[in-house]
């Protein structure tokens, strides 16, 4: 029975790959385990390893990109001869579909492969036809020709090459990039036009003063976002119209700031960085959500510190549902980590240094900022 | 996010392994690799920093260098050809440098999503310094505002990942100028002190990538002492 050398699934999004070294040359012996060939796709270098021990013969060059499933190769035993060529084409789900109706009409009726529609995976097809050769004609050491390449027409065609950029690499995620033409169609989208899109590079970089030395502490506090979401959701129309439609993220980061201003720390202006699952990005933003807040940080930037700088930072992990992230100290000499849990309920990590705060004060700080989170109308009241 | 490492049941075994050159950890891997293909062994993260290096991937054997080679030969610096993918890379000290050598099929996880699983880890670490990191289509590895950070090189064998990612902390940029990084002759690199603009402590960019490490993978990752080497610093 011959042994196929198939261009692996390497996971969701992946096409293909280059064939891009036959570590053994065509007709030599193998070992199983032994690696045969690198199949390189973007960063990624793959040994595929031989199933058994046999002769080797190639079927795809060196150099050439296959797509996911495609046989590169096949290994036999001494003697054996090839599987025929619509055998193994069978077994490649998107090159059978690529090649069109007319190869598909010839493959079924040459032997009415049930699996032959050619979208199941190469496991799923039927394995016989290749791995039974009952009359082989055992000519001991002679090595078969290959059956001969399709010629350039009728070989499936090649593989699109996104960007084109360097010929077959990189071979990812169409799907990513039909989703991205999709949102480029849609519109500028809003985190483009939001007006601090540009601010986490800029809140970082100017943080420089103070904090360096002093010993960084953290405290924590529990809080019930289910509480906390209700709230935004009922205050959400009378939350004052600027910016986005309020998150409880917004709600924190406005108690954050109330609470600060109470204890007599002067926050000055802020930044919020969300990291969201489905962009694997963070924001930030600049986040005066109402008059009070936006005078409070005005009357900073009156004074000496320039507007643009955040001096203090919220970082949230709530829609990767982190129970707890304790956020380095970007500069500033605050930084707030929130973080929820399965159940509705969640932590505000406060990190700061010892200069601010003694640790009872912070205690307080933190019990004020749950309960400005939990009822919120306390800052309009 | 619905699972946790107890559902998941996926550890990682993290080793600190300091400044090392890369010849040693390679062979380290190298031998951690072919024990996990052999069915034993644990999956495990090696962290560390690199003396200053140059390495090839398989499939670029030509050094892909801005100025010739002598010159890099002046700096000390040593060309080792590796069996990753990619092109040309730079490892030197100030870098944080991570191999997983991780059995894919144990942890059910595709190369693909091992490999962005990675690249989410790095831009999660650049969050909690209110750095924004993505990806781009100008290749894979994290990029903060259109600079390179992080550059990522993987080998797969019988399912087991070796290589990995590097992570620009405070690394000297100028070597990187001897090299047209990862083949190409237009890209910036920058490190997360130049973009956060004070001093980075690697010790906890070790950390919160241990951290976020476990987060994206759903794993228990627990940083083990080195056998016979004093533990680098006091836990915290």
């Amino acid at each position: 029975m011959a042994a196929l050398v198939a261009v692996p699934d390497l996971g969701r999004g992946m096409v293909g790959g280059l064939v891009a070294e036959w570590y053994r040359p065509d007709g030599a012996e193998v070992e199983p385990g032994e690696a045969i060939c690198r199949l390189e796709c973007d960063f990624i270098a793959v040994d595929i390893e031989a199933e058994r021990g046999g002769i080797l013969r190639h079927r795809k060059p060196a150099g050439s990109i296959e797509r996911k499933g495609a046989v590169l190769g096949v290994i036999v035993a001494r003697g054996e001869p090839l599987p025929a060529e619509e055998e193994l084409r069978a077994f490649e789900p998107t090159a059978a579909a690529a090649d069109g109706a007319a190869e598909r009409r010839v493959q079924a009726g040459g032997d009415a492969a049930p699996g032959g529609d050619g979208s199941a995976p190469p496991a799923a097809e039927p394995v016989p036809t290749v791995r039974h050769e009952p009359d082989a004609p055992a000519s001991d050491g002679t090595v078969v020709p290959f059956p001969r390449r399709p010629e350039a027409a009728e070989r499936a065609e090649p593989l699109p090459e996104p960007g084109g950029a360097i010929p077959g690499l990189p071979l990812w995620e169409e799907e990513d990039q039909r989703a991205a033409a999709d949102a480029d169609a849609e519109a500028p989208g809003p985190s483009d036009v939001r007006p601090g899109a540009e601010q986490p590079a800029r809140f970082a970089r100017i943080a420089r003063e103070a904090a360096a030395q002093a010993e960084v502490l953290s405290a924590h506090v529990c809080v019930s976002w289910t509480r906390a979401a209700e709230a935004v959701e009922a205050l959400a129309d009378e939350w004052h119209p600027f910016g986005p439609r309020p998150r409880i993220e917004d709600l924190a980061l406005r108690a954050i700031a109330r609470a600060l201003a109470e204890a007599g720390v002067e926050p000055g202006p802020a930044g919020m960085v969300i990291v969201e699952p489905e962009s694997d990005r963070s924001f930030a933003v600049e986040t005066p959500l109402d008059e009070e807040f936006r005078r409070m940080v005005q009357a900073r930037a009156d004074g000496q510190a320039p507007f643009e700088r955040a001096d203090w930072v919220v970082v949230s992990l709530l829609p990767l549902g982190v129970e707890r992230l304790e956020p380095r100290l970007a500069g500033g000499r605050l930084a707030f980590g929130l973080g929820a849990g399965r159940d509705g309920s969640g932590t505000i990590t406060m990190r700061y240094d010892s200069t601010m705060f003694g640790e009872g004060d912070a205690g307080r700080v933190l019990a004020r900022v749950r309960s400005l989170v939990e009822n919120p109308y306390r800052l309009w009241g | 996010m619905t699972t946790g490492p107890a559902e998941t049941g996926r550890s990682v075994a993290v080793y600190h392994l300091g400044t090392t050159s890369y010849g040693e950890v390679h062979r380290l891997q190298q031998r951690l690799q072919a024990a996990r293909r052999a069915g034993s062994g644990v999956d495990t993260l090696l962290l560390t920093e690199h003396r200053p290096v140059f390495t090839l991937g398989r499939s670029h054997p030509a050094p892909n260098l801005r100025v010739p080679e002598e010159t890099v030969r002046q700096y000390g610096i040593d060309i080792v050809p590796t069996e990753r993918g990619g092109d040309i890379t730079y490892h030197g000290p100030g870098q944080l440098v991570a191999y997983g050598i991780i059995a894919l099929r144990g942890w059910n996880l595709g190369v693909t999503e091992y490999v962005a699983g990675l690249e989410e880890t790095v831009i999660g670490v650049l969050a909690d310094w209110g750095l924004r990191g993505e990806r781009s289509d100008r290749g894979r590895g994290v990029w903060v505002e259109g600079r390179k950070i992080a550059s990522l090189g993987l080998n797969v064998r019988g399912w087991v990942t070796m290589h990995g990612i590097a992570l620009n902390v405070d690394p000297d940029l100028g070597h990187f100028e001897l090299i047209n990084p990862c083949g190409m002759s237009d890209v910036e690199m920058t490190t997360m002190a130049a973009e956060v603009g004070r001093q980075v402590a690697m010790d906890e960019v070790l950390e919160a990538f241990v951290f976020h490490f476990g987060r994206v993978f759903e794993c228990r990752a627990k940083l083990q002492p080195i056998p016979g080497r004093e533990k680098a610093r006091p836990a915290r």
